[in-house]
């Protein structure tokens, strides 16, 4: 991952000291070997405060799993990447991976998407849950060995589950033992990326509910990647919205599932599927921009049923507590 | 009784099958073959039949096949392997003098092949692409399709004069002590050895490559360098600790084949092992020496693939399951 010179982060406006995690004018580009080069992420901020638990949402290849893995400095070599990342008051990008590995595991962890290969084959559970402590000085290996016995206890584990391999384990208990894997090194962020699929629908809303419950006792904040409206409803207080790259919807969790402000956060939830609703299924036509082209104006219009001559220039967030990007809105109610 | 063990018992009991199919089999193959010790000693222009005749009682060669195969049997449970045709020779200790050479000069070069591939294999697997991997590969990649032959004699051009070029210790080397024994013996080692390093290297750095670079790509590995491990750790003792499985067959299968000698290597290098031993057996339709060496390999070759079996179930939990 290389870091680009970059543009001198946008002030946040009310920006407050006890915010963990800074994202400021977050820019990711994959350079392709035949030298042309995908715009993933297109300028994102995002500040999030201890202990918040904030719902990031949107489709496949909107940036999502690449912003997140940015934040730790975990993008391929053929990634580029312009903006700053604080993590704890920690610039990430500032020394390539020197600066992000002070910040993994100890300031913040990752729950991945697999669960299935986010552990490695060949070694026991409680050694993987035990290393990064020992590794960072945190602990001795007796200590290490002590946590992580509680660690399981907390993710709802036995004890003995130490000694598995996690072949051994179900799907839902190997993402419970990834989840007390990633609290090891007492971090302040906790990244999930699309934590639950691949497990079956109960097994999907325990986990929702135990990395809600273990944020809000742990004081950790939990930045969840998803594109479960469901999932977000369930543990988050704060949903962001992605669209190609950019945020483009940002509130409340009640207030944007129920009361979206962005086109494109309206047709999502619309085309979201309802039990005991006997409707057709709708779909948003057309597909996201093309991210090795520039995009000009706002990434949504060629899609949007509201769009105006005015999307030709790319929207600002607006609002106060509920933003959205959307010119529309800034003609509903004019500044 | 553990699923590793239970799984271990299995593969012992099917290495033992392997093993007596093999040696029936080589035991009519040689059978097989158009022509006798005896014909072949009485190349001696007119040999009289009664001689020829009395030659094969002697060799027991006179009998029925199935009644030799039993006497073969018999004698090998008590750990006889018969009498060389060439030399009266018990061929136990024919076969374990010449061995003994080969083992300690191909081993060596085996185990250094094994070694230097897999730093290369794993070196070049974490920069894919990148100039150093395309010269490391591509160089592997070369010596490792150059006849062993070709390269024995060019070592020997190249080097005669400075390092012993045959054999394996100096004939006019007198009243030597041990040390000037061991650095002797060290200088003669070092051209085949060298020969068979050279010859196996390749094939290991192209099999670590691939399989660390699939390693590399696994989620785990993405997860070990979200830990804040460095990267020694996590090119080492996660990926290629979750890769070692293809390096373990390989290493196995190679060093099984060790007791085999290199035929083509001692030949160049006139190093009195067990593959020029082969070479002059054959010669002499010497059964019983063939018999012995062929013994030794089966158990050698379904030994090896018996440890690396026990390995894989060491090594990665999932295989015994």
């Amino acid at each position: 991952m290389k870091t680009v010179a970059a543009q001198p982060p946008e002030a946040i406006a009310g920006e407050t000291t006890h915010s963990v995690l800074e994202v400021a004018g977050l820019h990711v580009w994959f350079d392709a070997p035949d030298g042309r080069s995908a715009h993933a992420v297109r300028g994102v901020d995002l500040t999030v405060a201890a202990g918040e638990r904030v719902g990031v949402l949107g489709e496949s290849g909107c940036g999502k799993t690449t912003m997140i893995l940015a934040a730790m400095g975990l993008l391929p070599s053929f990634a580029s990447v312009g903006g700053s990342v604080f993590l704890d008051g920690i610039d990430v990008l500032a020394r390539g991976e020197q600066s992000a590995r002070a910040v993994r595991w100890t300031h913040a962890a990752m729950v991945f998407q697999g669960a299935m290969s986010a552990m490695n084959p060949v070694y026991r559970v409680g050694k993987q849950i035990a290393d990064p402590m020992v590794v960072h000085g945190q602990r001795s290996r007796a200590q290490a060995r002590q946590r992580t016995a509680e660690l399981l206890e907390l993710v709802g584990l036995p004890t003995s589950t130490a000694r598995r391999y996690p072949h051994e384990l179900s799907g839902g208990m190997r993402q419970r033992a990834v989840i007390a894997m990633a609290l090891a090194c007492e971090p302040r962020v906790l990244f999930a990326d699309e934590p639950t699929t691949a497990l079956d629908v109960v097994v999907q809303a325990q986990i929702g509910d135990l990395l809600a419950e273990l944020a809000d006792t742990l004081g950790l904040a939990l930045v969840m990647v998803t594109h479960d409206i469901g999932m977000i409803a369930e543990t988050s207080a704060r949903a962001v919205v992605m669209y190609a790259g950019v945020v483009v919807e940002d509130g409340p969790t009640f207030d944007v599932l129920t009361a979206p402000r962005h086109p494109y956060t309206r047709l999502l939830l619309e085309a979201t599927p309802v039990v005991n609703r006997n409707r057709p299924l709708v779909s948003i036509p057309g597909t996201p921009p093309r991210l090795d082209e520039p995009i000009s104006g706002c990434a949504f219009a060629a899609r949007c049923p509201q769009a105006f001559d005015a999307c030709a220039v790319r929207p600002r967030l607006t609002g106060d507590s509920h933003v959205a990007a959307c010119h529309a809105l800034e003609q509903e109610r004019p500044a | 009784m553990s699923k590793r063990q239970k799984f271990i018992l299995r593969r012992a009991g099917s290495a033992l099958v392997i093993a007596f199919i093999t040696i029936t089999f080589s035991f009519v193959l040689f059978r097989a073959l158009p022509g006798d010790a005896a014909s072949n000693l009485s190349r001696v222009p007119n040999m009289p039949k009664e001689a020829q005749a009395a030659l094969r009682a002697q060799f027991g060669i006179d009998k029925p096949l199935t009644t030799q195969y039993l006497l073969y049997l018999k004698e090998l449970a008590r750990g006889d392997l018969g009498v060389s045709f060439q030399d009266q020779q018990p061929v136990l200790d024919n076969v374990l003098r010449t061995i003994r050479n080969t083992v300690v000069m191909v081993g060596i070069g085996t185990v250094v092949a094994i070694l230097v591939g897999t730093l290369i294999g794993v070196t070049a697997a974490y920069r894919q692409g990148s100039a150093r991997d395309r010269v490391i590969t591509g160089a592997a990649m070369v010596i490792y399709s150059l006849p062993v032959q070709w390269v024995g004699l060019l070592l020997l051009v190249w080097f005669a004069g400075w390092l012993p070029t045959s054999g394996m210790s100096d004939p006019y080397l007198f009243d030597a002590g041990f040390l000037e024994t061991f650095v002797d013996r060290a200088r003669h080692m070092i051209l085949p050895a060298t020969c068979v390093a050279l010859m196996l290297f390749g094939s290991f750095a192209l099999v670590v490559r691939s399989s660390q670079l699939e390693a590399l790509g696994d989620d785990h590995v993405l997860t070990a360098r979200a830990k804040g491990y460095r990267n020694r750790r996590v090119v080492w003792r996660e990926a290629f600790r979750s890769a070692m499985l293809p390096l373990v067959t390989l290493s196995t299968l190679t060093l099984g084949w060790v007791i085999a000698g290199t035929i083509l290597v001692e030949s160049v290098f006139t190093w009195p092992g067990i593959g020029q031993a082969t070479v002059q057996a054959v010669a002499a339709r010497d059964y019983p020496l063939l018999q012995g060496i062929f013994l030794l390999v089966t158990i050698s070759v379904v030994g090896f693939n018996f440890l690396g079996d026990v390995l894989h179930s060491v090594l990665d939990p999932r295989v015994a399951e």
